[in-house]
């Protein structure tokens, strides 16, 4: 144990051996080991004494005191210009893929514009229905008033194709 | 791991209600904080005492450590503190506030305002520690005083001294304990302390 007291104290102790090595610390001489190592340590840094006296009086000190109990801490939230900075590439990147997409790229605009050159009418079909026999039709189909001479109208006003009367 | 991450692992276990952990950050910084108090508080025994608020300050403070400074500069912070109300609870002047909050709790060299205050007890305690140390220091062997020496002097992390003494970690590893260890063994009688002890 005195190797892992040794190695926690210059920092190599990986975190999850700390909480092993703190529960064998109960074990007597850990915190004596410790201190002397401290004390070492002070000593070669050139920082004399030691205060033989104030380690017992501080522990039976703490050993009156109410256990601390310090709430864990949660996971940090996300800053607050982090959400500003969020924010505003979203607002960027909306405004720019409207522009965008309502703003026709020049080349293509050329092609519609060369398609649209290219397009021929479509070839309307000939109305092949007889012309006397929709009129007579009208006469039978549902109307209301509102519609008045509309139908009528329409059926007499279309076009006489190929002999169809 | 530098020396703030490993103070920060004692912290947050201490925070988790381990008192044991706390006392490892005591054992650690006493002597530093005593040093730094009694350039404010001179009597010895009163540097006990204060420094002994202090760290019961801190402890009862815990909870509010939130780990945005090092655990040792919020602990000078507390200290200061502790030593300016203690003085003027004795109807003393307590330092200007720029004499102490200016300094670099980092970096504190204290070492001349402990000559200064310390009982002549504890002056011939502290040179018969050196003492110890630096003749253990002189009969460890080359490899292992000199990774404890690039360790403890220079502050090197260990890849750092693998790389210089040109070992594996592990070897650097076992040498920094195998010295400990050695200079532990002439310096334990002196403190007082057993490894059968708990202090």
């Amino acid at each position: 144990m005195n190797e892992e007291l040794s190695r926690l104290m210059d920092g190599d102790l990986p975190d999850a051996e700390v909480d092993r090595l703190l529960n064998e610390c109960r074990r007597d001489g850990a915190l004596a080991t410790w201190a002397c190592y401290q004390v070492i340590g002070d000593t070669l840094r050139g920082t004399p004494g030691a205060m033989p006296r104030f380690s017992r009086r501080f522990a039976h000190a703490l050993a009156a005191e109410p256990t601390v109990l310090a709430p864990r801490r949660r996971a940090q939230p996300a800053p607050s210009w982090a959400w500003a900075a969020a924010a505003s590439v979203a607002a960027v990147a909306v405004v720019g893929w409207t522009a965008l997409s309502l703003t026709e790229d020049p080349a293509t605009a050329i092609a519609k514009a060369l398609e649209a050159g290219s397009v021929t009418p479509a070839r309307v079909r000939p109305q092949t229905l007889p012309q006397d026999y929709v009129l007579a039709h009208q006469q039978y189909t549902p109307a209301t008033a509102y519609q008045g001479v509309s139908p009528y109208v329409r059926v007499v006003a279309a076009p006489i194709v190929d002999g169809a009367r | 791991m530098g020396d703030r991450e490993v103070d920060q692992q004692l912290v947050e276990r201490a925070q988790r209600g381990d008192k044991r952990a706390f006392e490892l950050l005591v054992a650690k910084y006493q002597r530093k904080l005593g040093r730094l108090l009694s350039r404010m508080v001179r009597d010895p025994a009163e540097v006990e005492d204060v420094t002994q608020e202090a760290f019961i300050k801190a402890y009862r403070a815990l909870p509010s450590f939130r780990g945005d400074s090092a655990f040792y500069t919020w602990l000078y912070r507390i200290a200061i503190n502790t030593a300016k109300n203690y003085l003027v609870a004795l109807g003393r002047r307590a330092p200007t506030t720029t004499e102490f909050d200016n300094e670099d709790a980092e970096n504190f060299d204290d070492a001349e305002a402990l000559r200064d205050s310390a009982t002549p007890e504890d002056h011939l305690h502290g040179k018969q520690i050196a003492e110890t140390v630096t003749r253990a220091m002189a009969t460890l062997p080359e490899d292992l005083r000199t990774a404890i020496t690039l360790r403890e002097i220079d502050g090197l992390a260990y890849e750092e001294i693998a790389t210089l003494m040109n070992c594996p970690i592990g070897t650097v590893r076992s040498r920094i304990f195998r010295a400990r260890e050695a200079i532990a063994a002439e310096l334990r009688p002196l403190l007082g302390t057993d490894e059968n002890r708990r202090w």
